[in-house]
């Protein structure tokens, strides 16, 4: 097992997210594929890092495994203070919900749901108040510049309003972490812009911590930090 | 628990409604296998209890009276004033009650074209009267009174076959079975004074009536004892202290039969005929409600990224459970209000639904034969219908329970989705 330890340059206050020690091992049917190999690597608190990597380097499965979707092999991954590989199942709906914000590739809007509902409805179904939930959707919509298609349903979007849709959801909880794996991979150059300013606007200005994951090195560089994923452990990316 | 339940109805919800807008109609499609699996269960509740009680009505205020009074030995028919003392007696004993004496037996009625076998009743000229009789015993043809003691009413099946009508005469051979004699023939002409029916085929092929005074000279022997039938009130309740009110006043000599004992083999055949029906119809639901469970398996399939993202965004596995448990709930009541409402429209329209199957197969058959769906002689002339609110009810619940039993297991596997292994094959 390669010890490899890596940090991030500003450690001034704890970190909010920390993987200490993690090994990720896939198990096939005739061979392990280790992914992580006793990673080390943590990430101040309003901090924006980006992870490239080539495909099957692991680096949605280091996101997932923050967002605690997935459980490592061994070691201990630290959001916020929690070691969240141990969360129980009732725990984890509640780590997810306060904690994480997620973005996918695909936004995943509920089809039955106009935008407003889809954005509020994580905050309610997490036991917040409906009133205050639909609030801060309508704050958000307008962040994303989606206000006026809020009564709209996710059926009639494009592909870029979908994931300003799914951008506004993922912060309705107000999280500390924003994990986005890969949300500009399915939009054309102008929307992957649009998203790009977005995300990293909304970061700024709400002082989020976001780990993206991308394979738009322009994107990744756009980050305070950027980070390549290189035989299962982080070294940092070098800029051009 | 309670904002969890709200919540996952209101995601349930949406889904069943996105299912009248195009999407996930197979949810409809199972819903509506539901309701037709529910229909002909609501039909044969709702036409089988007016069928039991129609028939079972008919059999006490005609047949078999609410209780009958029965000599132990009677080797002579009483006389008048036996008659007349039993009469006082019996009407006494108990508030409201009305006693017959009836004389019954078998005969060949015959004509010079045909004959057949028939059921003599001879009954007391005042039982015409009662108003259960009168309710059920309606005269087809002719009057219904006895001018004078050759007089004879021919259940209408019997009139048909011998062909005669009201004013027509007809013959009766019984027979005298004196101990230790010779059977003796005896035929005795009677004339047709009404043609009657109590709308239960098989018995208006049976019955003739005559004056219980005929009855005793053309039924003399003791084979053939003069029994007391007795009407009360309420012969649903309060059976057991007219049956001992009637024992006292008839004294040691006489056995009480309430009713309950005399039709419960008939009773007990319908009740179980309709139970046996109840359970075929109720499996058909039963298998009906696969498709509920199967559509939910499918609504899993098809939402499993919605799902994955529910649970990735911190939805409860709870709330997942309920939006699929609702889902079923949904379907189900759909499936109720469809399949009660369409079950108790055709049950309503029974009557008008067999006539027209008739007179289509009738019109097709095109050999002038009219066709009947149902045997007439085995059924009453026109099915009555009860819905009862209660039943139909719990028949509507029963079924929005089943469709929710069976949405629990794609529930459960909806909310023990691992959002994971959804996101990794998108």
């Amino acid at each position: 097992m390669s010890d490899s330890v890596t940090h991030s340059p500003t450690l001034t206050t704890p970190p909010l997210l920390e993987y200490r020690s993690v090994d990720k091992t896939f198990t096939g049917q005739s061979e392990e594929l280790p992914i992580l190999k006793g990673l080390n690597w943590s990430l101040s608190p309003q901090v924006s890092a980006s992870i490239t990597g080539e495909s099957g380097a692991g680096k949605s499965t280091l996101l997932h495994l923050a967002a605690a979707l997935d459980r490592p092999t061994s070691g201990t991954i630290f959001v916020a203070g929690q070691a969240v590989s141990q969360l129980k199942e009732k725990e984890l709906s509640q780590f997810r919900a306060k904690t994480v914000g997620i973005i996918f590739q695909f936004h995943f809007l509920l089809k039955e749901f106009s935008v407003a509902e889809n954005v509020w409805m994580p905050a309610w179904l997490a036991g917040e108040s409906k009133k205050i939930a639909q609030v801060r959707a309508r704050d958000l919509l307008a962040q994303v510049g989606m206000e006026k298609r809020s009564l709209d349903y996710p059926g009639i979007l494009s592909g870029g309003e979908r994931q300003r849709v799914a951008l506004a959801r993922a912060l309705i909880n107000d999280p500390p972490l924003l994990l986005a794996d890969e949300p500009t991979g399915n939009l054309d150059e102008r929307n992957s812009l649009h998203v790009q300013e977005l995300l990293l606007n909304l970061v700024s200005q709400t002082k989020k911590t976001l780990l993206l994951v991308t394979h738009d090195h322009v994107f990744a560089r756009r980050c305070q930090q950027a980070w390549r994923l290189t035989a299962g452990t982080l070294v940092p990316e070098e800029k051009p | 628990m309670s904002w969890r339940w709200r919540a996952g109805w209101k995601l349930g919800f949406r889904v069943f409604q996105g299912a009248f807008q195009g999407r996930t109609k197979f949810l409809l499609s199972s819903a509506l296998a539901m309701a037709l699996g529910l229909m002909p269960l609501v039909v044969v509740f709702s036409i089988a209890d007016g069928m039991i009680e129609g028939i079972m009505a008919r059999t006490l205020e005609v047949a078999v009276y609410h209780l009958q009074v029965w000599p132990f030995s009677s080797l002579t028919p009483p006389s008048a004033l036996e008659l007349q003392n039993m009469r006082q007696r019996l009407d006494a004993s108990y508030p409201g009650a009305h006693a017959w004496p009836e004389r019954d037996g078998f005969a060949l009625a015959f004509t010079e074209h045909a004959r057949t076998g028939v059921d003599i009743r001879g009954v007391d000229p005042t039982w015409i009267k009662d108003p259960g009789v009168r309710r059920y015993l309606t005269a087809q043809k002719g009057t219904l009174n006895f001018p004078d003691a050759h007089s004879i009413w021919l259940g209408d099946e019997i009139a048909h076959k011998l062909g005669v009508q009201p004013g027509d005469q007809i013959k009766l051979l019984t027979s005298q079975m004196n101990n230790g004699t010779p059977t003796i023939p005896r035929i005795t002409t009677l004339t047709v004074r009404a043609l009657v029916s109590i709308g239960y085929q098989e018995l208006d092929k049976l019955w003739v009536f005559v004056p219980y005074e005929t009855a005793v000279q053309l039924l003399p022997g003791p084979q053939t004892p003069t029994y007391w039938g007795v009407k009360i009130p309420d012969p649903y309740h309060h059976l057991d202290q007219a049956t001992q009110a009637l024992g006292v006043a008839a004294g040691n000599n006489y056995i009480v039969a309430p009713w309950t004992q005399l039709a419960k083999s008939q009773l007990l055949n319908y009740q179980t005929t309709r139970a046996l029906l109840a359970l075929i119809t109720a499996l058909i639901l039963l298998v009906a409600s696969v498709n509920i469970s199967t559509s939910m398996v499918t609504l899993v399939l098809e939402r499993q990224g919605e799902i994955a993202i529910l649970k990735a965004t911190g939805t409860p596995p709870s709330i997942i459970t309920w939006q699929f448990l609702s889902l079923g709930m949904l379907s189900g009541l759909l499936a109720s209000v469809a399949g009660i409402v369409v079950g108790s429209a055709l049950a309503l329209n029974i009557n008008n639904l067999i006539s027209g199957i008739d007179d289509v197969v009738s019109f097709f058959q095109g050999n002038g034969k009219s066709f009947h769906l149902l045997n007439n002689n085995y059924y009453l002339t026109t099915i009555p219908v009860r819905l009862h609110t209660s039943v139909l009810l719990l028949m509507g619940f029963g079924t929005v329970l089943l469709a929710t039993f069976a949405a629990w297991f794609p529930a459960r596997r909806a909310s023990r989705l691992r959002p994971l292994e959804v996101l990794r094959k998108v």
